[in-house]
């Protein structure tokens, strides 16, 4: 029953994907169909489950626990959509002291991990093996690598190969005659993240199975986190948000990042993967970028400085009074597209319920970091570029194109990056959109050093506005990647973070538009507006009247 | 006139320590009359506080009681509790052993009076607080006193108060249980004044129980001596003088003579 | 005392392992972004700085702004305060009167059907888990009986104002309140039946009995009344305590309120907002303690005129 669900979703996926082709086609989206958009918080996922099965709303995203999914393949007014997605689960291993800075005992370890038989029996299929160090799903994924099937015994043989050999106990010895000493396997506690702490508990029998005495620690998450972040461990299991672009990997993997505060908890450095790591980060163009990329990631997977586990899919499930939802291998049904183009099934059109299942707070684009407030104000603010639902590439969105070059300079050489924006975006208040506005976003968030965007716009040099809409950043140094990290930015209104006193403590969802009563603050130039927030309870938006993004011809 | 006959209690232990039965009292018969003082007297855990508890119907439920006890010719025992309600207090009051813990510690001792006086006699207001001063006086206590709680008051004074508090609903007949213990030689003797006065000028009928033979027999006109439950003696005291009938009455006896002749 | 809690209040939630910076796990921040994120939160100054920095926002009632939500942590308790205050308040109440009742109701019939029943509610009340019962309750009269709504305190979206958005407050509070009270009258009806139990047993209601008082005098002058002294103090004193059963009823039922607030700011390491919900809750523990130490005085007059001594 379980096994043929699943067998549909994906061949469901696989089907729609085939049918629509890869070619994204923008002509056909425009402003949203839908009047009213209430984002309704609730917090509780067997609430989450009954609101849905009782048509209180019409979305819900990012279902996550198998049964949920189970009870809601049986109920017939709801479609399940199910993508891969960016999440992937490690095993990390302290590279730094004995045993672990051995690299075939690494290599074993891998392949002494029953991976598809702990997904199978723990996630009943919701989730897949993961056997690399970008997601499958992402544009730069190198498939030509380095496998290490589940086989316990040439994980053996390797290992006698290179001169180990087991004492009395069973326990493995070193070449020089070092037994692996007792191994503490870091992992959340049973009662924070019951999976998680079970598959430590599975990876701590497989591995004693061939001779590394290991047991897990179940401790508090903070605890642990703080734990790797001194280096003072020798394995820990680990969920990662990865991101479409590889330059991640850099942050994962460089021994520059073997820092307090640096993701390189696992401490690997590798001269020959630093070099390839720093060619990926400043890869002056689309084609250094990719083979760099794919070199890295043959590299890691010789290395091994961690082991994938799994990956979760993203499944979200729609309620089938709503048609016209896009669902692609990649993206589930609750995005930005199928917001445009959905529309009641039958009948008038009515507001569309989705569940928050968290309460958006600050909604202040400086320093909100979390998704519920993204999901929010992703929906009011727009960036320079998008990403491609089936293919995950970028494709224009306020900028209609762009140019990549490396000029030289009295330093070196830099990117330059030159954005052509439309002509016909305005923000909520009916003022126009212009390359000043992008130009003022990106100075404002640089001059300020805002946290949550250094990364993006550090190695800005220089902004420039030779028209309305024509925008130039020249970057300190070379780096495929600032095309994402600047065009990624939302554009804000110039007009009115320039009255912004504070940055830190700005709430724009609760003042008033000077203008216009029936707007707040947050106002931005994406195809929803922003109309209440009622903390608790839920988030009203509107569709945006005006939105730049012409209707397609009906 | 109260009279008890062949009075047998049985307690019954319902712990789960203990199981069984104890006979406290065994086919006991005596009787008080109006203006008379009964004296109840034997030693520890002989059956005189079950006894005097048995008259107005308070002993633990579950007890055996068997026999009768008469109230003017009403057998108290077929009564049931809203019936024995209308005679308590107003024909037969009670003070405790040791009155330490007989009143209601969040009420002032005036309070307890106004109870009473309030339920059975209808007495309110002015008419109520005068009454309460009265009985105060009568008591040779305080009127001031009345506003007190239990625990503001001395051993003497809470003896006195429920004296005054038993006396509140003019009883025929009173039980006082040990009235004296636990009191100095002086205090002692004004309570016991103070009652035999009662008893004298408003015709009270008292059932005195007190293991202090000499005391007891210094204001009682009967006396009545148990032991092991059993009315091992009866007579005035007098009769217990010059014809005692157990060793144990003798040697009480003797020091009842002691006393007299001291005096 | 207020300095006590101010020191250890400071001092509690940065002994705890981990930070608010280092617990972000996400690869787009940088150990350079971090670091301009622990210098945004103030983290960055020395501990004594930070220690007096935090002293006079509190003592200002300032509090500062959340590291987590981002909003001032006086708006965020400001906006949920009133929500707690009504679930935990009217449960309370509703528990504390029905456990009073029914307890006293046991304990005057010993060995009935109602004493058994509340001996048994009161042990099944400190057994089944709160999450259990409620979540049961919302499937059984929000889905499957959809009597009552299925989250939040209002409607989405809410009926216009006046007496329409009252009663749709109400409407959705109303299966919160009642599982909180359900959860909680057991126990008192348990501790009430024991303690109205023990004072039955006294010597002063037999007393009480043997001046002839009719039976409602009894129960509620003389045995209620010395009942009501240790109630008081209990109701009091667990006031501080039902402020974390609030975080599971306000999870299952979606209600903004403060318990989750208080959870998430000591596990996420919001050090402002942690620090202002404890000292408040500090503040509500001592008040409660002031309030059940006077009323204790004036309902029980043996402690009345010496403080010291209760017994
Ligand atoms: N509630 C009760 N349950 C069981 N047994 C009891 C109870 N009350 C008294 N008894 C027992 O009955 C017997 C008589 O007790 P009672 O109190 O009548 O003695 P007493 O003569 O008043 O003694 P004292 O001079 O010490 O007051 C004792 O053995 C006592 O243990
Ligand atoms: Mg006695």
């Amino acid at each position: 029953m379980k096994k043929s669900l699943i067998a549909t979703l994906l061949l469901l996926v696989f089907l729609t994907s085939g049918a629509f082709g890869s070619d994204f086609d923008l002509a056909r989206y425009g402003a949203p169909k839908i009047e009213d958009l209430y984002l309704v918080i609730i917090r509780d996922p067997d609430a989450q489950l009954l609101a849905l099965q009782r048509g209180k709303v019409d979305i819900l995203g990012d279902l996550h626990r198998p049964v949920d999914v189970e009870a809601l393949s049986k109920n017939k007014d709801v479609e399940l959509s199910l993508a891969s997605g960016f999440h992937g689960f490690f095993l990390g291993f302290n590279v730094r002291t004995f045993p672990w800075n051995r690299l075939e005992l690494r290599r074993s370890a891998w392949q002494a991990l029953p991976r598809e038989r702990m997904v199978r029996d723990l996630f009943g299929g919701y989730a897949e093996p993961l056997s690399t160090f970008l997601p499958p799903v992402s544009p730069y994924f190198e498939p030509g690598v380095t496998e290490y099937p589940f086989d316990p015994e040439a994980a053996r043989k390797r290992l006698a190969e290179g001169g180990w050999t087991w004492n009395d106990a069973g326990v493995l010895v070193s070449p020089e005659g070092e037994a692996v000493p007792p191994q503490k396997l870091l992992s959340p506690t049973a009662s924070s993240a019951p999976t998680t702490a079970e598959i430590a508990v599975r990876i701590a029998e497989a591995l004693s199975a061939i001779g590394i005495p290991v047991e897990s620690e179940p401790m508090d998450f903070s605890a642990m986190i703080s734990r790797l972040d001194e280096r003072n461990f020798q394995m820990y299991v680990l969920a990662w948000q990865m991101t479409r672009d590889p330059d991640s990997l850099y942050a994962f993997y460089s021994s520059k990042m073997d820092v307090r505060g640096g993701y390189n908890m696992p401490g690997i450095s590798d001269p020959a993967l630093d070099e390839a790591l720093d060619r990926l980060r400043f890869a002056p163009d689309e084609g250094a970028a990719r083979s760099a990329s794919s070199e890295a990631q043959k590299l890691l997977s010789d290395l091994v400085p961690v082991v994938p586990i799994y990956s979760r899919y993203t499944i979200s499930a729609v309620s089938k009074e709503w048609k016209g939802t896009l669902v692609t291998d990649r993206t589930t049904a609750d995005n930005l597209w199928s917001l445009l183009v959905m529309e009641p099934a039958s009948g008038p059109m009515r507001p569309l319920y989705m569940v928050q299942s968290d309460e958006p707070r600050a909604l202040n684009p400086f320093t909100s970091s979390s998704a519920y407030d993204w999901q929010v104000m992703g929906l009011i603010y727009d960036s320079l570029i998008a990403v491609d639902p089936y293919t995950l590439e970028t494709i224009p969105w306020l900028a209609e194109s762009w140019t990549i070059e490396t000029k030289e300079g009295p330093e070196g050489p830099r990117t330059v990056l030159t954005f052509s924006l439309r002509k016909n975006a305005r923000w909520h208040d009916g003022r126009p959109l212009t390359s000043r506005d992008a130009a003022f976003t990106y100075e404002f968030l640089k001059k300020n050093g805002i946290p949550r965007y250094l990364d993006n716009v550090e190695n800005i040099e220089n902004v420039d506005c030779p028209d309305d809409f024509t925008l130039v950043v020249t970057m300190k140094n070379t780096s495929f990647w600032h095309l994402h990290r600047i065009a990624g930015l939302p554009v804000l209104p110039r007009h009115i973070v320039e009255k912004v006193a504070d940055w830190r403590s700005w709430l724009p969802a609760s003042a008033k538009h000077p203008d216009d009563p029936s707007l707040t603050l947050l106002i931005g130039s994406g195809p929803f507006v922003f109309r209440e927030y009622r903390p608790g309870e839920y988030v009203r938006m509107g569709r945006n009247e005006t939105f730049w993004l012409e209707n397609p011809a009906r | 006139m109260i009279s008890v006959e062949k009075l047998s209690i049985t307690y019954k232990r319902q712990s789960a320590r203990e199981r069984g039965s104890v006979k406290a009292l065994r086919e006991v018969s005596l009787s008080v009359e109006k203006g008379q003082i009964a004296a109840l007297a034997g030693e520890s855990g002989s059956g005189k506080s079950s006894l005097l508890m048995a008259i107005p119907g308070l002993l633990p439920p579950g007890t055996e009681v068997t026999g009768r006890i008469l109230l003017d010719g009403t057998d108290l025992l077929t009564l049931s509790e809203e019936e024995l309600n209308r005679l308590r207090w107003r024909k037969i009051a009670l003070i405790p052993q040791g009155a330490m813990n007989s009143f209601t510690p969040v009420l002032t001792v005036g309070r307890h009076v106004e109870e009473v006086l309030s339920v059975h006699l209808g007495l309110t207001g002015r008419a109520a607080a005068e009454r309460i001063d009265s009985l105060f006086t009568l008591a040779g206590l305080e009127g001031t006193l009345a506003g007190r709680y239990p625990h503001e008051l001395s051993g003497g004074q809470k003896q006195r108060a429920a004296i005054a508090l038993a006396l509140a609903c003019d009883p025929d007949y009173l039980l006082c249980d040990e009235p004296t213990t636990a009191l100095d030689v002086i205090t002692q003797k004004g309570v016991m004044d103070t009652l035999k006065r009662l008893a004298e000028e408003k015709g009270l009928g008292l059932l005195l129980v007190s293991h202090d033979l000499p005391l007891a027999a210094s204001v009682a006109s009967r006396i009545f001596i148990l032991k092991d439950g059993l009315l091992v003696e009866e007579g005035t005291p007098r009769d217990l003088i010059t014809n005692p009938q157990s060793v144990h009455t003798a040697a009480l006896v003797n020091a009842l003579l002691e006393l007299e002749e001291e005096s | 005392m207020l300095a006590a809690v101010l020191v250890l209040n400071f001092l509690l939630f940065r002994m705890m392992p981990g930070d608010p910076v280092a617990s972000i796990i996400d690869p787009n921040f940088s150990p350079e972004a971090k670091a301009a994120l622990s210098r945004m939160y103030g983290l960055d100054k020395s501990l004594p700085v930070q220690f007096l920095l935090y002293v006079k926002s509190t003592l200002t009632f300032d509090f500062g702004i959340s590291f987590l939500t981002g909003r001032p942590v006086l708006d965020e308790l400001r906006s949920r305060l009133p929500n707690t205050v009504f679930l935990l308040g009217t449960s309370l109440l509703i528990s504390s009167f029905l456990g009073t009742w029914l307890g006293m109701a046991a304990a005057l019939r010993r060995g009935s059907l109602l004493e058994k029943g509340v001996l048994w509610s009161g042990a099944v009340s400190f057994s089944f888990p709160s999450f259990f019962v409620q979540l049961l309750l919302l499937m059984a009269f929000a889905s499957a009986l959809p009597l009552f709504p299925l989250r939040g305190t209002l409607s989405v979206p809410p009926p216009p104002g006046g007496w329409a958005l009252a009663g749709d407050y109400l409407w959705h509070m109303a299966l919160p309140v009642f599982s909180l009270s359900l959860l909680g009258f057991g126990g008192w009806a348990l501790y009430v039946r024991n303690l109205m139990v023990k004072i039955l047993g006294e010597d002063f209601i037999l007393l009480a009995r043997a001046r002839g008082l009719p039976r409602k005098n009894i129960v509620w002058r003389h045995a209620f009344r010395t009942l009501l002294p240790p109630l008081l103090t209990i109701f009091l004193l667990s006031l501080p305590g039902i402020v974390s059963g609030a975080v599971i009823t306000e999870t299952v039922f979606s209600l903004h309120g403060v318990g989750r607030f208080l959870l998430e700011a000591v596990t996420g390491h919001d050090y402002p907002a942690a620090g202002a919900s404890f000292f408040l809750l500090a503040l509500l523990t001592i008040g409660a303690n002031l309030l059940s130490d006077l009323l204790y005085g004036i309902t029980d007059p043996r402690v009345r005129l010496d403080r010291g001594g209760r017994g």
